[in-house]
């Protein structure tokens, strides 16, 4: 039985975001469940997939940023609440 | 209890996710929404139960703070209708703070209902609870009776052993080195003590010497005044001459040491026969 965990990547602008989503594709056992613009240009991407795989993406994404100033803040959630992410206005994991 | 909610604001939805999703694992309080404020800002409110909104606040803030930026949390206990219709306008999820407000009402309707149940119940919640402090108060009262007359039975017991003791031992050091008028209040304490306890002192040692040879003295007097009665007795009794023929030779010398006027004394007796005794006493019956 496969548990799926959430990753959770900020940046700190539209195309920071899409850089790191260049670069999560690399990992090809995720799924980029969601997005949520915040104003700012804060971005923040939700995958999820394997607590392995969604390590890599991240690890993966936060490479592909050039600068230190794009990247806000990441996280991984192993086991999510099931209601987490209906309170976030997204789709049951 | 009373109805709270709180309040966790950040800067991107990173560490208010990590703080929801602790809130959500460890603590029963519910996610009323999340509000989207202009410049990345993004406020969660939650609510329930003062203690569990105050832990989970606490706990969401730090876990939120090892991921992201949180700017502050807040917790506000029974919050007003008002502040609630406030709520209501910044978290759209109508379905929940109905809930609040409806938790709300139903606990101040409780507690009329429980007011009302208490003045209809008075008296017959009352009466027992009468019972059970009669109980109490015929019982510890019982219990204090108990306890404290073995107290008062012993207390005195030890004062009466302890002052005595005292009184007699400090005298007996002054007594046995200084002058006569001492020896009378000795004797005067003594007199006042009772015999029970001057037997006690007397096993313990604890009666001085000088009394003791008084007493001594008074009781040898006694003795030879005794022992001279005994004698003047003996002397006017008759020696049982039936008595005599049936008696051992033991049993006659011993006899014969109980009459001081019996003409032979000491080992003359010893070393006398049985005839001879005999003889002796008859000679003391004659006379």
């Amino acid at each position: 039985m496969t548990f799926e965990s959430l990753g959770i990547i900020e940046t700190s602008s539209v195309s920071a975001s899409l850089k790191t989503l260049s670069g999560i594709a690399k990992e090809k056992e995720i799924e980029i469940v969601g997005k949520q613009i915040l104003g700012g240009g804060i971005v923040t991407l939700f995958i999820k997939g394997e607590l392995g795989a969604i390590k890599r993406a991240i690890s993966f994404g936060k490479d592909s940023l050039d600068l230190k100033s794009d990247f806000r803040s990441s996280n991984i959630i192993p086991l999510p609440h099931q209601q987490l992410l209906l309170k976030f206005g997204m789709e049951k994991l | 209890m009373a109805n709270s909610v709180g309040l966790i604001e950040s800067k991107g939805l990173v560490a208010l996710i990590e703080a929801a999703d602790v809130i959500l694992k460890n603590s029963p309080a519910k996610i009323l929404g999340i509000h989207k404020l202009d410049n990345g800002l993004v406020s969660l409110a939650i609510s329930g139960n003062s203690d569990y909104v105050k832990a989970a606040i606490e706990a969401g803030t730090e876990a939120g703070k090892r991921v992201g930026e949180i700017y502050s949390s807040a917790v506000i206990d029974n919050p007003t209708k008002e502040l609630i219709k406030l709520f209501r306008d910044l978290f759209p999820d109508e379905v929940v703070v109905n809930e609040v407000v409806n938790e709300i009402v139903i606990e101040k309707v409780d507690e009329q209902i429980n007011l009302k149940t208490d003045t209809s119940e008075l008296t017959e919640l009352l009466k027992p609870t009468i019972k059970f402090e009669s109980k109490r108060e015929k019982s510890k009262p019982i219990l204090v009776t108990q306890v404290k007359p073995v107290i008062k039975i012993k207390k005195p017991n030890t004062k009466q052993k302890d002052k005595p003791e005292l009184k007699i031992s400090l005298p007996s050091d002054t007594v046995e080195t200084k002058s006569e008028p001492e020896n009378i209040i000795e004797i005067k304490n003594d007199k006042s003590l009772s015999t029970i306890e001057r037997l006690r002192q007397e096993a313990l040692g604890l009666v001085d010497k000088k009394t003791q040879v008084k007493e001594s003295e008074v009781s040898t007097k006694k003795k030879v005044e005794n022992i001279e009665s005994k004698k003047i007795e003996i002397a006017n009794s008759d020696v049982d001459i039936d008595a005599i023929k049936n008696m051992n030779v033991h049993k006659l010398r011993n006899y014969a040491r109980q009459f001081p006027a019996f003409p032979i004394k000491g080992r003359e007796i010893s070393r006398a026969n049985r005839e001879e005794l005999v003889e002796l006493f008859k000679s003391i019956s004659k006379k």
